[in-house]
């Protein structure tokens, strides 16, 4: 299950930076991947609540320091 | 008292040897009580008014901590930034509502009293306003617990390196260093001298002396032209970088002789190829603070409306911004001007992608970074003029490029002066970040680090400009 979500985590991120070669982990944060700036945060998010049909609030998001929250996050509302 | 006065060095060496004789865990409370003596240099009022913003945001941390029902706690986090902006505009902003009432009451012919302007300016109000609402949000967010010790989080709010114009500290990087504060390394002490040292440099000897060219044309700002005006505007550029990131690392060095590190505030923010990238390389305390607790949550919450989302939360942010450097217009404006160029970077981000693509690299770097400074230069005419009726006049005077003008200021200010001021921003743009990260180097060998600081303490004895003494951002 939570590979799963790995998986489609990483397929949003390829998604949203077009870039294939694109492999994210839990302690991928924002300084590893070239172009990660806020307005592109958002895309991301927004991309996560459209591929898991979940939605995630604004303090929710000031809480994520890496990858590993938003799996956490993710893993969390599809469990609810 | 500032930082490059005999008087503070004094005080500076009776604080470090006090902490150095007491125990790690109780340097916080020799640093608070040196803090708030610092601070009452400034009046009793303002300390008294220190004094309350840190209990009523340390209780507002404990109760934010306890509370269980989001809705409650974001009511309590409300009231709380709405004490800290009303605290604010009573001390910074009343002197400009009362200049709009007073503009109404012209019309109107009423007259009103100007009691209001009379109300002292605390010291640094906006920077640890900032900084403990900063620790308000994170506690609220859960970014982190929320403080027990009423002393370090007092230390936290008050620190002296800080409190009179930042870097704006996080409450998650620096208050837990204050429980236990180690004894500084040999290592440490020799790179906060050289910085400290380093930034007395680029005040006396950059800032300074920069600023004796600026401060009379912008006193007398018509009949000067566009050439003289092109000169100062690079200037200035110059002075208000060099003279804030100048404070900026003498308070991280004097910090860190205490045993504190606190952030870094500059990226070298001239080196820039776009405006979206000079915001994330000046004033970072600040801007970064603006992105977390502004920015980001405003854009958030209007997500739904994709772009326009972004452009609420960078059109609030960036009036923030430019409200938050004091109650003038020209600040709102610059503000608001930093807000649509950052759209239109934003909206024009696959054309620009397109032509550099189109380039050579180098090439678009270049004339990148050359726009960029050409365009911030331009923008802080409305940082450093009084008032939009200065940058008006300056406007007509930018676009008389009468040269008789220019070799009437080369002939007043000697050419020979002019071409010294040319060479030392030209050595400064080529060395700083070499010498920045020569500093930062482990295990540099002591005689060069004592050749920096000796060749600085000369350049200083030599050139520097004595005499004027605040910084700039000592008036927000």
């Amino acid at each position: 299950m939570s590979h799963n979500i790995e998986e489609r985590v990483n397929g949003v991120f390829r998604r949203i930076f077009k870039n294939d070669s694109i492999q994210v982990n839990r302690t991928t944060t924002a300084q590893d991947i070239k172009g990660w700036d806020s307005i592109t945060h958002l895309h991301i998010i927004s991309g996560m609540e459209e591929e898991f049909s979940v939605e995630i609030t604004g303090f929710e998001v000031m809480n994520m320091e890496n990858v590993g929250d938003l799996l956490d996050l993710l893993s969390d509302k599809l469990a609810e | 008292m500032v930082f490059q006065s005999w008087n503070f060095i004094l005080f500076l060496l009776v604080v470090v040897v006090a902490t150095r004789w007491t125990l790690p865990q109780w340097r916080w409370l020799i640093l608070l009580i040196a803090s708030y003596f610092f601070y009452s240099l400034t009046g009793w009022i303002p300390l008294l008014l220190l004094i309350f913003s840190t209990l009523l945001t340390f209780q507002i941390g404990k109760w934010l901590g306890n509370e269980k029902d989001q809705k409650k706690r974001y009511r309590i986090l409300v009231l709380s930034v709405f004490i800290q902006i009303f605290q604010l505009a009573v001390f910074k902003y009343m002197g400009f509502f009362e200049s709009i009432f007073q503009l109404f009451s012209s019309w109107t012919g009423h007259h009103q009293h100007d009691a209001w302007t009379k109300l002292i300016l605390p010291l640094g109000i906006s920077f640890y306003t900032f900084q403990s609402m900063g620790y308000v949000f994170d506690v609220y967010y859960k970014i982190r617990k929320p403080e027990l010790h009423l002393g370090h989080y007092s230390l936290y709010v008050s620190f002296f390196p800080q409190i009179q114009s930042g870097p704006i500290g996080r409450s998650k990087k620096i208050l837990p260093q204050l429980s236990s504060i180690p004894t500084l390394s040999d290592d440490k002490l020799r790179y906060f001298t050289m910085l400290f040292v380093w930034g007395l440099m680029k005040k006396l000897v950059i800032a300074d002396r920069l600023g004796n060219y600026v401060d009379p044309i912008y006193a007398h700002p018509q009949g000067q032209g566009a050439w003289v005006w092109s000169l100062t505007l690079v200037m200035y550029t110059f002075q208000l970088y060099t003279d804030f990131s100048a404070y900026s690392d003498m308070a991280r060095a004097i910090a860190g002789f205490v045993g504190v590190e606190i952030p870094e505030n500059f990226m070298y923010p001239y080196k820039a190829n776009n405006i979206t990238d000079f915001w994330r390389r000046w004033h970072l305390s600040l801007s970064g603070w603006l992105r977390d607790y502004i920015y980001t949550p405003v854009m958030f919450a209007f997500k739904k409306y994709k772009e326009g989302a972004i452009v609420l939360a960078i059109v609030i942010t960036f009036l923030i911004c430019g409200i938050w450097h004091g109650p003038k217009m020209t600040f709102v404006i610059f503000g608001l001007v930093q807000a649509i160029l950052l759209l239109f970077e934003y909206f024009t981000k696959s054309i620009r992608e397109k032509i550099q693509s189109k380039i050579s690299e180098n090439i678009y770097q270049r004339i990148s970074i050359a726009l960029t400074f050409l365009v911030i230069s331009i923008c802080f005419i409305l940082f450093r003029a009084e008032d939009m009726k200065m940058v008006s006049s300056i406007g007509t005077e930018i676009l008389n490029w009468d040269g008789m003008l220019l070799k009437q200021y080369v002939a007043e200010k000697n050419l020979s002066k002019l071409l010294g001021i040319a060479t030392l921003i030209l050595l400064f743009v080529v060395f700083e970040e070499k010498m920045e990260q020569t500093m930062k180097q482990d295990g540099l060998s002591r005689w060069i680090q004592m050749l920096i600081v000796s060749t600085l303490l000369i350049l200083i004895g030599v050139t520097g400009v004595l005499g004027k003494e605040e910084f700039i951002y000592f008036q927000f």
